[in-house]
Formats: C-alpha cells, structure tokens, sequence
C-alpha cells in the first residue's frame, strides 16, 4: 500500500479543515493534532528532546525517563543516561 | 443469565528494572478466571512499531478477551486496578500503565488506531480523545502513555496471519538470578518440531533465543504456529529455575505486520516502519563500530542508509550492492541530529535487479599482447615492451560476476524485530480466530 501524505490527517486520519505540515518531521496535520503556535504536530510535541526540543528523541533516559535526543543523552552498556541526570550524579 | 464480551487492553506494566506486561496478563487471566470468565482467545500479545523510542523492549501490548456475566462486568477495572498497584514498580519513572475496557464487537475507531500503531507515532492526546470519545473506561498512570498501547491491543483482534508464544515465567522474587535455560535442550527442541517453530536459535551463531537477559520474570519464550506445537515444545527444555507459571499468546510476531507501507523517500517521517525501493546511489563505507552506510535515490530524494554491526553476515550483502543496484529496503525512520540526517535502519532487504558490475583495465597492444600503460593525462596508452602508442585508446570494461543474486535478504535471527517475518515462515499464513481454544493454555 503506497502511503499518500496531504490526503488526510496523518494522526487521526480526519479529512476535515486545512492540513498543515508539521515543521520538524513534515507530517500533514488537521488543527486538532498540530500545535499551531509551535508549527509541530502533537507526536513531534511529546517526542522531541527535553533538553533542547530541537531535534526529536532517540531514546529515553533510563534514571528519570524522558526523552532525549542523541546529542543530550550518552548511551553506556545499552542504558541511556540523559546529560541532566548525568550531571547531578557527578 | 446476559454475557457480555469483554476486551481488556494492557500496556506498559513493565521497566527495564523488572516486570513484564504479559506477565501481569497471567496474573490477571488467574483472577478474571475466579470471577468467571469464559476466554473467547488466547491473550493477545500485539507487537507494536519498533522504531519508538519509549518503549521498553519489544514494545508489546496484550489484550484479554472473554465473555462475562453482565453484572460482573463493573468488577473487572477495579479487580485489574488492585493487582495493578501491587504489581507496579514505582522507583521506575518511565512506566506509564494503562489499562482499557471495550465491551462488545471491537469499535471500529480502536482498528484504524492499532493499524497506525503498528508503523507510526501516536501521540498519548490522540489516545485520550479516543477513550473520551468512545466514552471507554480506563486507568492511567503517570503520563498516560499506556493507552496508546492498551487501545491498539483491543484494536487488532488479529484476524489475518498470527503465530503463538508460550511463555514460561519465574517467581518475580528470583528475578535476579539466572535463568539457567539449557542451550542443548533448545536444539534439541528445535531439531524435533523444525518448521512448526521459529526464531528460536540463531544457527549461524549457534545461539539460542528464548532466553531474555533482563531482570523481567520470562524464563523463556517459543515461538511457533500453533498453541499445541509451542506448549509441546516447552515440554523439552530444561532450565536451572522452575516455572512458576506459564500462557500462551496468540501474537503478531514474525508477521511482518508493521511493513505494510510504501513509502516515498520525500514521504518519510521519523519512527515510521516502512518499505522504500529505489537504487543504491553511493557504494557502501563501513564507518567507526562496524556499521555499514549507504545511499539510495528514487529520483528525486536521497537517503541515508545504515546496516548496523550487531547483523552480522547482513552487513556483507550491504557491502556488496554497488551504484545502480535496485533495492526495497524495509526501513525503521532514525530522527535526525546535530550529526546527521534522518537515517533509514536497515532491516530487511529485497534485491529488484542488479547492475552490471564491470573493472576497468588497460587496452591490450595489438603487436605484443601485453598490456599497455598510460602514456599521461589525456595521451592515450603506450607499450613498455615494444614502444607502440595509440592516442586514442580508452581502457577496456571487463564484466565482472556478481556475488549476489537478486532476491530477499534478512539479518539473522538474533538481529531481527519481534515482527520481522523470518525466512521460515514467508509464504507461510495462519488466518482467522480460532473457534476454540485447547484445554490448557495456561497454567495456573
């Protein structure tokens, strides 16, 4: 099945009102899924990095559990570690 | 007497610090049992994308499906509530239960919403509107991430292709010591029941894969076609812990069920599961830690692709695709960072066509037979031997055999996903709800 983006709402497929794209990952959105103020879609909203909400998570922090994208989290033996939680244990 | 049928939907009763959502799905098929619950299936163990980045481990719902005396009915929240909170671990924060009831046939909103699970991001504000929506009860704890899960179980009643997992678990006490899973026994198990089974041993690395490495409760997990094959399996392995308890699961596990999209390179958004075909544009560099990357074109857009080091031989088949190869990859989306692009994680590979390969050599002199060498840039050739020069010679392209053949490429089975559909079970199919179930399916 080929995916057609701009036909519906990529989150809750609503066709209803003006699609917009989100600006970090593209995705066409309905005004209910988008965070107008921002520009991003609501998946981008809870999916980008805590630390610097720029770029989207990679993973989440094993000691408080948030996200954080590669830059703001460092990966030892197969656990994430945030640079916040990083810090306060040093 | 009015029974009722009842979809109970879990996710996210787990930490990488211990528990495990189908492990809690036993404990709660235990309690609903005494309240009399007659099972319409077997637990549903739904594989959700693999490519998001909160989840535990295989980011696995379960959903619990039974019919129910109307009246009881209301107990069944409150009952799951009570073995929920003593079940959870609080000290982890990045556990976010949520549990949902749907009674009646599955609302056709949950299908649409557990088919997007599978391949894409859902956010928990989509989940929470359609629980409002639906006017469905539910619990949720900590940021309610657990709803996504426990919704797109109760939405995917597995109607198409499905394999079963018989798990066997210990004592949530013993957690911390090892499993001890004899690795003769899987082979042996292996050897005996053959195709009936899958992705349990990796035979390359000769490696058994039953055995989790996490301080969860599984001993072990078989994989296999059907309910009877898989508790039969069981009956042959050997483990230094005892069972304390075990299920089997209906699943969506080696169904590739998450790569059911084609996706244009311009289309792809990250964390999506998706299929992209294009040709290899740049020749493959294997770059610090053993990973493999290349680049694929469909036209228009380029995109970064990445083989990682733990796939082992797979990575030798991304070495080998030159320039002008054409390909369908199945994809995971890694977002982009301060260091790179959006990257396309390799899991499966389908070679459409191959280029001609061909080397390039020195033309051969027409007097001596001997190869020629460059007489400089733009001068043509000369020989050494007998002195010959031929401006306008060109080097010669020698056709080069292929190591490759085109055809369907998958990393071994210890790199693969829950979901990827293993080589032993492509053209294999196991459709429909089962009528009824076997007698013992779980225990206790």
């Amino acid at each position: 099945m080929l995916f057609k983006p701009g036909e519906s709402c990529e989150i809750c497929d609503s066709r209803e009102g003006v699609l917009e794209q989100c600006s970090m990952c593209g995705a066409y959105c309905c005004e209910n899924c988008r965070d107008d103020k921002e520009k991003i879609c609501l998946t981008c909203q809870e999916a980008r990095c805590f630390i610097c909400a720029e770029y989207l998570a990679s993973r989440a922090c094993d000691r408080c559990g948030r996200l954080v994208c590669e830059d703001h989290g460092v990966k030892v033996n197969e656990v994430t570690v945030c640079n916040l939680c990083r810090a306060n244990e040093t | 007497m009015t029974m009722t049928a009842v979809h109970l939907g879990m996710d996210d009763i787990d930490s990488p610090r211990g528990g495990c959502t189908t492990h809690f799905a036993s404990l709660l098929v235990e309690e609903l049992t005494e309240l009399g619950a007659s099972w319409l299936d077997y637990p549903n163990l739904i594989r959700l994308n693999p490519n998001i980045p909160y989840r535990t481990r295989g980011n696995g719902a379960v959903t619990l499906r039974f019919e129910l005396e109307a009246s009881d009915v209301d107990q069944v929240l409150p009952r799951s509530n009570l073995l929920l909170k003593k079940y959870l671990k609080e000290d982890y924060p990045n556990t976010n239960p949520g549990m949902v009831i749907a009674t009646g046939d599955v609302p056709v909103d949950l299908l649409g919403f557990s088919k997007l699970a599978l391949w894409r991001t859902v956010p928990v504000a989509l989940a929470r509107r359609l629980v409002a929506r639906l006017a469905l009860p539910y619990i949720a704890i900590g940021n309610r991430r657990g709803l996504i899960g426990a919704l797109s179980a109760i939405g995917n009643p597995l109607r198409q292709d499905h394999t079963y997992e018989y798990i066997a678990y210990r004592s949530i006490e013993l957690t911390s010591r090892e499993r001890g899973v004899d690795v003769d026994s899987v082979f042996k198990m292996n050897q005996k029941y053959g195709n009936r089974l899958f992705s349990n041993i990796d035979g390359s690395a000769q490696k058994i894969l039953i055995e989790p490495h996490g301080p969860d409760p599984v001993i072990y997990g078989i994989r296999g076609e059907t309910p009877l094959d898989v508790i039969k399996a069981a009956d042959l392995i050997q483990s230094k812990q005892d069972k304390e308890r075990w299920m089997v699961f209906r699943t969506n596990q080696g169904t590739g069920a998450h790569l059911v999209h084609r996706v244009r390179l311009s289309d792809i958004r990250p964390y999506m599961a998706a299929v992209v075909e294009g040709e290899v544009a740049t020749k493959s560099k294997i770059i610090e830690g053993g990973h493999v990357i290349f680049k694929i074109t469909d036209g228009p857009t380029n995109a970064e692709c990445a083989v990682y080091e733990p796939t082992g031989e797979f990575r030798e088949i991304a070495t080998m695709l030159i320039e002008g190869d054409k390909v369908s990859l199945d994809v995971g989306v890694r977002p982009a960072s301060r260091m790179h692009g959006l990257t396309l994680n390799v899991e499966g590979l389908r070679i459409l066509q191959l280029t001609d390969e061909v080397i390039l050599v020195n033309p051969i002199c027409p007097h001596c037979l001997k190869r020629m060498k460059s007489a400089g840039k733009e001068k043509g050739f000369k020989c050494i031997k007998c002195g010959f020069k031929d401006p306008q010679a060109k080097k010669t392209e020698i056709p080069v055999e292929r190591q490759l053949k085109a055809g369907r490429y998958l990393p071994p089975p210890r790199a693969q996903r829950h979901l990827t559909r293993p080589m032993n079970r492509m053209d294999r199919r196991n459709n429909g709800i089962p009528n009824n179930l076997v007698d013992e399916w779980h225990d206790p």
